[in-house]
Order: structure tokens, then sequence, then C-alpha cells
């Protein structure tokens, strides 16, 4: 380029002996004021022709600098300024500096409207085509959908969109799985499927289109066909014993019309009910939760924190309808039936040590568990969603016909116990979404019922001081029924006005439960003690009046969230074996604050306090004696419960996106008043009598954290570091003893994944966590558990696939057995041809029986041995239809 | 204590020290035009539209997808809802021009993060040639320039005095209506001119991005795309890797055929 301008030039002087004069026209361009206008634009032309033959652009200062090469004697000056008079005048050809005034004009630019057509309202919907991620090796959906941009599946099967869980899984618009979509998703063929929608900032509910902003996003699946009838089936067996896998899922999908049904079966240690496990968040409400309780129950045993299929012995069915009907336009009738029978054994061992202010009691107990689960859930939903309102009735009912037998060796006795624990569940949620006015309004109804009538039995009898004068007796049974009916109804706002969002609700709940229990000691049994009958009705009922303000600033570096709920509570407890009937009547403020802030592009920070209260729970009220397991005996014969908890808590974080470093440093503190203490009385035995007494006493909670990690560029791996430390201390009554317990928690994890060879990455886990409890001044002994693990990915060709993972566990308490090793290997073959997909895997190759684990409670130690599965190969193919 | 008290110290001295840092003006033109571009060069014969947007204020010029424009917080009042569109577009960046300082600034979101990095607003050697047309209305003189690997024919009007153009074209003695490569790679046409009334607020402040340079810009940004999961570093995310694999391999596909970006070099 230079090179070139230097011919030209030299051209022109060879051409021309007389040269071009050159002149240099400066100048300052001003507005009528005197102030500088920067931006200006200066031409210069000749008289004869529109040519430019300079030009500038004014600076800040004003100020311009030609340099004009040509022989014309006369020259034209234009400066023109948006918004001002342009300024033209003849100038000599010379060198010169001009002064110019700019005078303002109302003349505008001619406007040149955008054509309609060209901008395109996009609405908020991003397609996938799915032949555009799918390769030979998927089979069903989640395999393409894991693969799109911003999606992920978490191992619960949960979607999550940009790192947000997905709010409804549609397929062909129609929300037919109601949160359980993990169904529809690992079970709908890829090959069926033409696009993958994702509709950002979703708002599910029309009414609430352009008012209510979703920060959620929905996923819709758009089928190939009007009309598509697809299924997959899975088929296994293995060794040893011989072991099978069944797996068969036929589907109809329309556009009125949509059903997905599937029958499952294995003995492998696989989990399946998690497929019918429920995503959507509408279940988080407390008050209105018909999740089955278990008010009695066998020894526990830990269960492995590793992969099921090591440990869990199973034989499991499972069969579920889903189907899905359009009656109008706008309304849709929904049905999901599922029905889940379970045969699980347990066997292990487990070693209790109970620390007292005076003593340490060692219990052994060694554990054959067999659980029976057989539950029917069903669900039936009619919903209409117009421009003008939203009605969404939900109606289910669960039933539950569980049972539990186990076999406990003590060191020197044996035991046995039997519990039956049905539990039947009704509830009706009912919502509607309405104007009101101007504004919208939305109105809840829950209303629900349960019923569990549960019966545990232990031969031989247990407590015989307390129970039988210190003599044996051949065995005792704890019935308990316990009926909870309960409405909750409200009607909430939300207004936004600029940054700021307000919400409230206002509402009334009101809940009644029963509890009935008999401890019988023998069939012909007698006049029992009151001591050990419940005839209990509590009622508590709750008027609030919630408001929230939201505030986010333009820029997004402040946020603020303010709740201020205010409520009413009232409660009601009729006990026929306490003298006094019990009843609270409060009103209560409950704030919560939280304010985020980003300090620089760096740095953010954010602090929360919020201030609570918690009143009486059936489940710590009752005054006579309940056994929940053979060797706990509570009984609450005390004023009904109040906790008042304050927790504050702060955090800053770091997070270099350039060199790839986070850090983030937490601390929270939190404070809870009891007013009642929990006496525990332990027994040689080790058997435990808990009751309640009125005495104030406090809680403190101390957390602190800090992690870090950094991303190393060349090496491909990432190395991410965290730790945490948690102290506790509180006062409790230990064998009528007065004790300041307090416990210390230290976990330290690190983390290394690499990539080593486009064929190989490698995954480290190592985490070491310590416990200190102490009581008074006494420290009592430290226990430390270690666990490292090494997985080590092997992607041998497009079609196979090698998974290899090493796990190993320690801890310092154990005497014997104090480590456990495993090792796992997982092969995959795809046919590239037909659509098979051929699994073998190789769990617990090196045959370990047990697993030994260590964790802490309040007052004592627990070591606990799991028997695992043997040694086993499963064998699998996968085929879709 | 004492190291906790210089760390407080140093990070607050970090704030203040940028507190020069605010960008501000009020926008009274918004030129949208039609950007037609090859990012593929694996399919040169099915070319992309999108609307771009050039606003013009006293000192400042912003030019951005009209996706990205939508998204901006002066757009959005009230409860309006839409906002996130920004996957909608091709172009993440912002470009801004100072025309008292001569710098001008790309911005970029990343992820949570902004970065920007800074180049001299004069980056054009531009040539005026002589040819004259018509764009819809608006009398337009020819000019060419090279950048960043291409030569440009551009076409500004001398009737409109605003030195500004899309991307980051500027410096002739009109607003550039019409822009593009010799090779029709990246087309911008002047569609529309609007008078802002009242005129747009613009604010940015530059303390809460990060600084940075071109080429390591491009180098995180491919990072990124390549593998978000990693780079956002959520520990509340983990991924099967044999899952994770095709996934990177999914990204790297979508990647390739983004090959054949505006500024070769």
């Amino acid at each position: 380029m230079r090179a070139s301008n230097t011919y030209i030039l030299l051209l022109f002087f060879l051409t021309f002996f007389k040269s071009y004069s050159q002149s240099i026209i400066t100048g300052i361009v001003n507005d009528e004021k005197g102030q500088a206008l920067s931006g200006a634009t200066i031409i210069i032309s000749n008289n004869t022709s529109s040519s430019i033959l300079a030009y500038d652009i004014s600076n800040s200062l004003g100020e311009f600098e030609t340099n004009v090469n040509d022989i014309s004697s006369s020259l034209i000056l234009k400066v023109s300024y948006l918004g001002y008079t342009t300024w033209i005048k003849n100038i000599y050809n010379k060198k010169q500096q001009i002064e110019i005034h700019l005078v303002p004009s109302t003349e505008n630019l001619k406007e040149v409207f955008v054509e309609a057509k060209i901008i395109q309202q996009h609405g908020d919907t991003i397609s996938f085509s799915v032949a555009a991620f799918k390769d030979q090796k998927d089979r069903v959906i989640a395999d393409v959908i894991k693969k799109m941009p911003g999606i992920e599946i978490m191992p619960s099967g949960v979607i999550l969109y940009q790192g947000k869980p997905i709010q409804k899984y549609y397929i062909e618009g129609l929300d037919l799985m109601e949160g359980r979509y993990n169904l529809a998703n690992e079970n709908i063929s890829a090959d069926d499927v033409s696009k993958v929608q994702i509709l950002e900032n979703h708002q599910p509910i029309k009414i609430l289109d352009s008012l209510v902003f979703s920060e959620r996003s929905s996923l819709n699946i758009k089928l190939k066909k009007k009309l598509t009838i697809s299924g997959n089936a899975e088929l296994g067996v293995g060794f040893s014993p011989l072991l099978w896998k069944a797996k068969f899922t036929p589907m109809l999908f329309s556009k009125k019309r949509q059903a997905i049904v599937t029958y499952q079966s294995n003995d492998t240690g696989t989990d399946i009910s998690r497929q019918i496990h429920n995503f959507s968040s509408e279940n988080s409400d407390n008050n209105a939760s018909i999740e089955k309780t278990n008010w009695l129950g066998l020894t526990r045993l830990s269960k492995p924190p590793f992969l099921q299929e090591l440990w869990l012995d199973n034989n499991v069915h499972l069969a579920s309808v889903n189907a899905l009907q359009q009656i109008k336009k706008d309304v849709i009738l929904k049905l999901n039936v599922s029905y889940l029978n379970d045969f699980q054994k347990q066997s292990g061992s487990s070693n209790t040590r109970f620390f007292t202010p005076t003593d340490t009691i060692n219990l052994l107990e060694n554990n054959q568990n067999k659980l029976f689960t057989s539950n029917l859930q069903s669900k039936l939903i009619v919903e209409k969603n117009t421009k003008n309102n939203y009605i969404k009735n939900n109606f289910e009912v669960n039933k539950y016909w569980d049972s539990q037998k186990g076999v406990t060796q003590l060191t020197d006795a044996s035991l046995e116990q039997n519990l039956s624990n049905p539990f039947i569940a009704v509830r009706n949620k009912l919502q509607l979404i309405t104007t009101l006015g101007k504004q919208l309004v939305d109105f809840q109804s829950n209303i629900g019922y349960t019923n569990t009538n549960q019966d545990l039995e232990v031969i031989p009898g247990q407590f015989l001081n307390l129970l039988n004068n210190g003599k044996p007796y051949p065995k005792i049974n704890q019935l308990l029924e316990s009926i909870r009916l309960f409405a909750d109804n409200s009607a909430s706002l939300t207004k936004a006005l600029k940054q700021f969002t307000m919400a409230s609700k206002i509402g009334f709940s009101i809940q009644n439960q029963q509890l009935n229990s008999d401890l019988v000691m023998s069939e012909n049994q007698q006049n029992i003690s009151p001591d050990f009958i419940n005839r209990l009705d509590f009622t508590a009922s709750k008027g609030y009046f919630e408001n929230v303000i939201q505030f986010k600033s333009k820029d997004e570096f402040w946020k603020l969230r303010l709740k201020m709920p205010i409520s009413m509570i009232h409660l009601k407890l009729e006990d026929e074996n306490y003298s006094n009937n019990r009843a609270l009547n409060r009103f209560v403020f409950e704030p919560n604050f939280y304010l985020q802030k980003k300090l620089t592009a760096f740095w953010e920070t954010s602090i929360a306090a919020g201030l609570n209260y918690n009143y009486g729970n059936v489940r710590r009220l009752y005054s006579g004696f309940v056994l929940t397991n053979y060797r706990n005996l509570n009984h609450y014969n005390a004023p009904i419960s109040q906790q008042v908890n304050q927790i504050y808590s702060g955090t800053i974080s770091y997070r270099n996106p350039i060199k790839q470093i986070f850090i983030k440093g937490a601390y929270s503190f939190s404070r809870t008043k009891n007013n009642l203490l929990y006496k525990n009385e332990i027994d040689e035995n080790g058997a435990v009598i808990l009751e309640a007494i009125e005495s104030d006493n406090f809680i403190n909670y101390n957390n602190y954290s800090l992690g870090g990690s950094k991303y190393f560029k060349k090496i491909k791996t990432t190395i991410k570091l965290n730790a945490r430390y948690n102290q506790s201390n509180q006062k409790q009554l230990l064998n009528n003893t007065y004790t300041n317990v307090e416990n210390n928690n230290i976990q330290l994890n690190a983390n290394l994944d690499a990539e080593i060879f486009s064929w190989l990455s490698s995954q480290y886990i190592g985490t070491i966590s310590i416990y200190k409890s102490s009581f008074d001044k006494i420290k009592l002994q430290q226990v430390t558990t270690n666990k490292q693990a090494l997985n080590l990915f092997f992607y041998l060709t497009d079609n196979q696939y090698l998974k290899c993972t090493n796990e190993y566990y320690s801890n310092s308490l154990s005497e014997e057995n104090a480590s456990n090793y495993f090792l796992n290997f997982s092969y995959q073959y795809t046919f590239k041809q037909s659509n098979i997909d051929l699994n073998l895997s190789w769990n617990n190759v090196l045959n370990t029986k047990e697993f030994i684990n260590v964790y802490s409670n309040e007052f004592s130690y627990v070591e606990s041995s799991y028997k695992l599965r043997p040694s086993q190969i499963v064998t699998s193919i996968k085929f879709t239809f | 204590m004492k190291t906790l008290y210089l760390l407080l110290f140093t990070i607050s001295i970090h704030f203040i020290g940028f507190s020069q840092s605010k960008l501000k003006d009020d926008f009274n033109y918004k030129i949208t035009y039609n950007l037609t571009y090859k990012i593929d060069s694996t399919s040169l014969e099915k070319p992309k539209s999108e609307n771009m947007v050039l606003y013009i204020g006293e000192k400042f010029s912003k030019f951005s997808s009209r996706a990205k424009s939508l998204k901006h917080s002066y757009v959005i009042k009230g409860n309006s809802g839409h906002t996130s569109r920004e996957a909608l577009t091709d172009f993440q960046y912002e470009i801004l021009k100072d025309n008292h300082t001569n710098k001008l600034y790309y911005i970029l979101q990343i992820a949570y993060d902004r970065f920007y990095y800074i180049q001299e607003k004069n980056l054009f050697n531009w040539n005026i040639l002589e040819e004259i047309k018509q764009i819809k209305g608006y009398k337009v003189q020819k000019a060419t320039t090279s950048f960043a690997g291409r030569d440009y024919i551009a076409w500004f009007s001398p009737e409109i005095p605003i030195a500004e153009g899309p991307y980051k074209f500027s410096g002739l003695p009109g607003l550039i209506l019409e822009n593009s490569d010799t090779d029709n790679e990246y087309v911008f046409e002047f569609i529309g001119l609007e008078k802002k009334s009242p005129k747009l607020p613009f604010k940015i402040n530059l303390k809460q991005y990060v600084k940075t340079e071109k080429g390591e810009l491009l180098e995180i940004n491919y990072r990124y795309r390549r593998d978000p999961l990693s780079y956002v570093n959520n520990p509340n995310i983990s991924m099967d890797p044999e899952i994770y694999k095709k996934y990177i391999k999914a990204r790297a596909t979508m990647l390739k055929k983004e090959n054949n970006p505006l500024e070769l070099k």
C-alpha cells in the first residue's frame, strides 16, 4: 500500500513538471456561543465538480486540518453539524486558518422508517433441529437434548437450561408429564422428534403473559408425524446369582391425545422409582404436603453413599400410565397413575457408641431387614388456560401398603421387629387466576386428608424396668393412628413499578391432626397406664399477610429483597393425658432481608438476615410414651414448643474470567432459642428414653466455607478446592446431667478434572471429614473419614466407550476393615446400522463384601457396615421401535 | 487481622480508582441497517440476515444487533416481559465510539462477565471516489478502504453530517449508508433513520467491565462457546463424562460453522 502510494506520487512528479500547490487549510468549528463542536464534517470541493478534494472531522476542541492538492484558485468549504445550518463559503486555495460559527437549525434529517415486515417479532423461542445434534449413538430424546447448547440433564433427570431448571416439558405444546418428565425424556425415540424448542422466559399461564415476567424457560418437543406410536425396550441378564432387567415403554402422541405407558422390572439394584419422581416446583408448600410420614420404624442401616447397583438388593416392578386428552380448545384433562412394588433386603451391622457425661455405652447390632413397598399414586388434573383466566384443579390420591420385617442380633439376645405402615393421602389443589379490575389476582385453595395406621411389633418385650417391673415379657406392640385434615386458602397479587416488584398475599390456613396411640404388652392386657396412651387432638390455625418487595437496579449490580410476613397463630391442643389443655396465641412478624451487590467486574458480595418462629409440631407434642423403634421411647410431657431463629449470613466472591480463577467465601451464624429442653436417658443397653422439659435454652451454629477453582489451559485441567467448617453448641440433658455439647466438623474437598488425550479423560475426587465433639470440658475421640475416587473414561472408537471407576473409603474409628476399595467397569457398544445398544457392566470387580461407614450424632458415634451385592456382570440390549 | 484490613483497604482503593469510568450520553438518532452475512464459509450460498442498529449521540455512538439493543435496559419499561432475546442474534457485541477521545470500545458479555477492549477510532484509510447514487432519497458517494483482511466499498451521504457508520467503520464526511466487502460476505444496508424524541439516555460504567485485549477476548469467547459449562464453573452442575464428551463434540462442530468472521485478522 505504502509502496504503491510512493509510486503514484513519483508518477505525479514525473508527469508534471510543475507540482500541485498544496494548501493546508486549518480551522476551528464553534457553535453560536463559541463552544467547540466536535464531530462536524468539513468538506472541501472545487467550483466545477462536486468531487471531494479534502475532508476532515473536527476533534474535541473543534479543530480540523485539511491538505488540498489542487490547481484551481478558489475552493468551496462546507461545514456541517447535526442540528446546525450547514456553513458554505468560497475560499482561496491557499494556506489559511478559518474560524467558523454554526447557527442552530430546527431542520431535522429526513426520517426513513423501517418497513414493518423487515423486522420480525421472534418471540422467545429457540429451535434446535434434532437432526443437527443427533448421532448414531443417540436413542432417546434425552441423549440429543443433553448435547444442545445451554441444556444439561442432571443425574437425577432434572433438565437445566442456562443453569436453571426448566419449568415445563411440553410435547407438541401439551404438558403430559406434569413435572415427571423424566419418563418421557428417557423414552421418546430421538428419531420421532423433529425439533426441540426452548421457550425462553416462558410464561405457561396465558393470562399472565406479558404481565408477569418469567425468568424460567420451558422445553417443547416437536414430533415429525401427526400421530406417533413408538416406544423402546430394554432386556438384560446377569449373574451371579441369575439377574434380570426389563423395561417396556410404548407411547402414543397426537395433537389432542397423548399417552405414555411403562412397565419396568429388575433385581439388579437399579432404582426405577426415580422415573416417577416429580420435578416440578409446585409442591414446595409444607402446609399442604402429603408426603408419607413414618412415625415408627425398624433399626435403620445407613445406606452406602455410592452407586446403588453395588448395594441395593431389590426386586422391583413399576407400571405407570400417563394420559392426556384435550377436551376443548383450552381445556385439558390429564391422568397419571402409577403402581410400584418393591421388595428390598438389607443386611448389616452397626456399632453405636453413646457418650454420656459419666459413661460410654457400646451397642452392637446385627440387622436383617426386609422391606416391602407397594404403592399406588394417582392424579387427575383439569386445566383451563385462556387469555382471560386460568383454572387448574389437581386431585390426588396416594395409597401405600408398606410393611417391614427385621431381625436384630444383639451381643446376648436376638429380637424380631414387624412393622406395618400403610398410608393414604387425598388432596385437592385448585388454582384460579383472574382479573379483578385492572389487577390480576391469584386464588389458591388446598385441602387434604392423610391417614396412617401403623403397628410396630417387637419380640421379645423391651424397656423391662419401665414397662414390666424389670421382668421379661414376650412381646410389645406399638399401635399408632394419625389423621390429618388441612385447608389453606389464599389470594395474592403482584405489582411491578419500574425497578421494584411488590407481591402481597393474604390467606388463612387451618390444620387438624389427631393422634391416637397405644402401647400394648399382651393381647389380653387390661388397664394400660395412661402414660402409654395418647388421645390427642391438635388444631393449628393461621391468618397471614405477606409482603415481598424486590428491587433490581438497571445494571443489575444491586439486588434487594425484603420479605415482611405477619401472621396470627392460634394453636389448641386437647390431650386426655395432660391435665391442662394447651393453647397458644401469637402475633408474629418474620422479616427477611437479602442484599446482593456486584462491586466490580470481579467482586461480588451479599448479605442476608432473617428472623422466624416455629410453634408446636405434633411429632413433638404427645405426652404419652411412643415406642418409635425397639430402643427409642419418646414423650413430650411439656408445653407447646416455641422456637425463635435468627439467621445472618454473608458471602464474598471473586471471579476472574480471564485467568479462570474463582474464589468464594461465606460465613453464616444462626441462633435458635427453644423453650423446651430434650432430655435423653440412655440405659446400659443403649435404649434411649426421650422426654421434653420446660427450660429455655439456645443452640448456636457457625458455618465457615471457602472454595476456589482454577482452570489450566495448557493441560486442560480444572482443579477445585473447598474447605468447610461447622461448629455448633447446645445444652442437653443427658442422663440427668446438664451438659454443654459442642460439635465440630471440618470437611476438605479436592477435585481434579483432566482431559488427558482426546480418547482419555479422568476425574479425581478426594474428601476428608473430621468430626470432633466435646461434653463440657471432656473431648471425645476425633473421627476422620476419607474418600478418594478416580474415574477413567476411555473413548475407544466412535461407538465404543469404556468406563473404569475406582473408589476408596477409610475411617479412623473402625478397628478392622477400616478401609474399603471398589472397582467397577462398564462398556458400551453401539451397532451403527441398527437401533441397538449393547451394554456390559461389571460391578464390584474385587467382590468386596461389605461397606463400613462412620457417622456421628449429637451424642453418639455410629459405625455401620452394610452388606454389598456380590461381584456381578450384567449385559443388556436396548432398542427402539 | 492486619492483612484483612489491608485487603479491604486495597479493595476499596480499587473501587474508588475507577470512578471516572462512567460513560454517559443521550442518543437522538437511531439508524437501522440490515446486515446480510455468511458466517459459515461451507454454505456460502445461504446467507443469513439480521437487523443492526446505530444510535447517535453528542459524544458517543453505539452499534449493536437490534436483538441486543432490545435487551439493553433502556428499552425495558415497567414489567413488559420479553427481554433475553440475546440468544437470537449471532452478534453479541456492542461497539461504542467516542468522538471526543477518538477511542473505540468493543464490548462483549460472556455469561456473567462483561468484557471490553479499546482500539483507536481512526482505523480506516478511506479513498473517496467520484461515483454517486441515491439510497432511500439520500445522495451517497462511493469510498473504499481495507480493514482486517477484507476490502470494502462504502457509500456515505454528505447530506447526513454524521461521521459514523456500521460496525467499527467511521471517519467519512457523512454517514455510511451502505458498506460491503468485495466478496459480499458482510453487507450492511441502510433501512431506517429515526429521530428519538425524547432522547434515549445511555449510561455505562466501565468499572463493571473487565478490560482485556482483542486477542485475549477472542480466546475467552472461544473457550466459552466451546464449553459454556466449565466456563461458568457452576459447582451445582455435574455431567457424565461420556455425555460431556458428546457435548464438546457437538459444540466444536457448531463452532466450525462459524469460520468466516467479519474480521479475518
